[in-house]
């Protein structure tokens, strides 16, 4: 039983042994496959790795979104809510709480980007105001710079930096200024007790429901939007953007077939020599076919590794440079693309099966004709 | 029949070729200067064509180093404040220097017949001391204090009340 199996470890050895000292003697062709390969593995996997990338970090973004917002709808156009709203969501039974937001959007001639000014939830100094890393970028604007805007009334409206947004944030936040209440007010001109929304919670998930569906009853023109909603529309983004993502696939899959037709076309006459010379020499018609799985492996399976890595490098250190101008559209104040990385064995597992497993049975499929018939004939 | 082998490769390559086609080109990054650093040194003509070195010309001094052109409708307000600031600060130490970016003496010379300054303007026609400096619009004024280190940084402009604010704190 021991020897079996040593003669049979061995066996696989000599067949590697051969393998490998075949596709070296046809380095050029090798070296060009493992290059075409490796980049096929590349394009698919980063395609796969910024999906998974993107899906979590929305998923993630989305869980600090309020339960449900509440805004004003006049003319078909967003308005501003007056104190009395506020005032009539907090009497319908199962509200916890309902909170006014002040946010909007300040155009700069300078840059020529628009800004989302917003005031935080915890008060913070008049005249300062947090900024966004993608306009401190775009701005060369620092902490303790002092930036000035137009107000609605025409004036000059100083504000001193306090603090840049961290740049992990960036997604969310790069064309975000943070201000205060009394500063925001001044600069759109809001009025007091006057709001852009209303963030609204109900006291249990199963109050929710009766919330959303109550406020419009007491508010006729009011919109709620619940996060599901806010989830469904990311959803919808995302599947847009994933259908750019699905034509690289796409491109990397079509690739791929190319590379595999070539094998599977057939051998060269020097190939079909060699299987001619292996048999006449006593191999067995499996040990030509194990030899083939072999040499298709030497490829593919380095390939896989050095595309997979490659990718993982490109995506998540090398912030995916290849795809985000295809998936980041129009802006002038661009975020910084930082993705945390996802790793799902089960991707890398069906890659593995989708390119090296395939490849490598191509390679002894093409072998099967040339190995099954006459040695002498073959190779004639 | 050797074209043919190599046919599935050179389309497989090309496929890969025209994915990678669209990388984006970052052109180099400007200077950012910040609050506390030193300002690079730099010399520019005066009307008059006389050189000046800033900020090694006024150093020791409170300098305000504003960047202006013709076409900034700010700069017609905030020149003048400066000058109103100049007068006020200058005995106690404060400089003010005015660097026009990129335009012609004629032009320059034609708005300061509208906006009598007595301090220096300088020409920066090529744009190089701009750049160096980070500026990215104007108007685009710096606060420089005794030791030459930037105290503040205004980004567009500023009322007479915030100048005067900033020129008393460095006072």
């Amino acid at each position: 039983m021991g020897a079996a199996t040593g003669s049979r470890v061995e066996r696989a050895r000599h067949i590697l042994d051969l393998s490998l000292s075949l596709s070296w003697r046809r380095k050029g062709k090798t070296v060009a496959l493992f290059l075409v390969y490796a980049l096929v593995v590349f394009l698919t996997t980063s395609v796969l790795f910024l999906a998974d990338a993107l899906r979590q970090m929305s998923s993630v973004l989305l869980r600090g979104a309020p339960e449900m917002v509440v805004q004003r709808i006049v003319m078909g156009r967003h308005d501003l809510l007056p104190p009395s709203y506020g005032e009539e969501i907090r009497k319908i039974p199962g509200v916890a709480a309902a909170r006014g937001r002040l946010w909007g959007y300040y155009y700069d001639p300078g840059s020529q980007a628009n800004y989302s000014f917003m005031v935080p939830a915890s008060p913070m100094p008049e005249g300062t105001m947090s900024l966004g890393d993608g306009i401190s970028r775009d701005r060369h604007a620092y902490e303790g710079d002092i930036m000035s805007f137009r107000t609605f009334a025409g004036k000059t409206m100083s504000l001193v930096v306090d603090r840049v947004l961290p740049e992990e944030s960036g997604l969310l936040t790069a064309d975000l200024i943070l201000v205060s209440e009394r500063d925001f007010r001044d600069l759109f001109g809001v009025p007091e007790g006057y709001y852009t929304d209303l963030a609204v919670s109900a006291g249990s998930p199963a109050e929710s429901a009766a919330v959303a569906g109550e406020i419009p009853e007491r508010l006729k023109d009011a919109r709620v939007t619940r996060r599901e909603d806010m989830l469904q529309t990311y959803a919808e983004l995302f599947d847009w953007r994933g259908g750019i993502l699905a034509v690289v696939l796409a491109f990397s899959a079509l690739s791929f077939i190319i590379l595999a037709w070539d094998r599977a076309s057939g051998l060269t006459a020097a190939e079909r020599r060699e299987i001619g010379v292996l048999r006449a020499t006593g191999w067995e018609k499996s040990d030509v076919l194990l030899l083939k799985l072999c040499e298709g492996a030497v490829v593919s399976l380095p390939a896989f590794l050095a595309g997979t890595l490659l990718a993982y490098a490109h995506v998540f250190p090398g912030k995916a440079f290849l795809l985000t101008p295809a998936l980041q559209g129009w802006s002038t104040l661009y975020p910084e693309f930082l993705l945390t990385p996802v790793l799902r064995a089960d991707r890398i597992a069906l890659l593995f099966c989708l390119t090296v497993v395939p490849y490598s049975l191509i390679s002894a499929a093409a072998a099967r004709r040339a190995a099954s018939a006459d040695p002498d004939g073959v190779m004639r | 029949m050797k074209t043919f082998r190599a046919l599935p490769y050179l389309l497989a390559g090309a496929v890969l070729l025209a994915m990678g086609a669209p990388v984006p080109l970052s052109a180099a990054e400007p200077a950012a200067l910040k609050i506390g650093m030193k300002p690079p040194t730099a010399t520019l003509p005066d009307l008059k064509g006389a050189p000046m070195t800033i900020p090694d010309a006024v150093a020791g001094k409170v300098v305000i180093l504003h960047f202006w052109t013709d076409w900034c409708s700010y700069c017609l307000v905030e020149m003048p404040a400066l000058e109103s600031l100049y007068n006020r600060y200058r005995d106690r130490g404060l400089v003010v220097v005015a660097v026009n970016v990129g335009q012609p003496k004629e032009t320059v010379t034609a708005f300061l017949q509208k906006v009598q300054v007595t301090y220096p303007v300088l020409l920066d026609a090529e744009t190089k001391v701009t750049k160096a400096y980070g500026v990215l619009g104007v108007p685009r004024t710096f606060f420089l204090d005794r030791n030459g280190a930037i105290r503040f940084k205004v980004l567009g402009d500023a009322t007479e009340e915030t100048l005067h604010k900033l020129v008393r704190k460095m006072m």
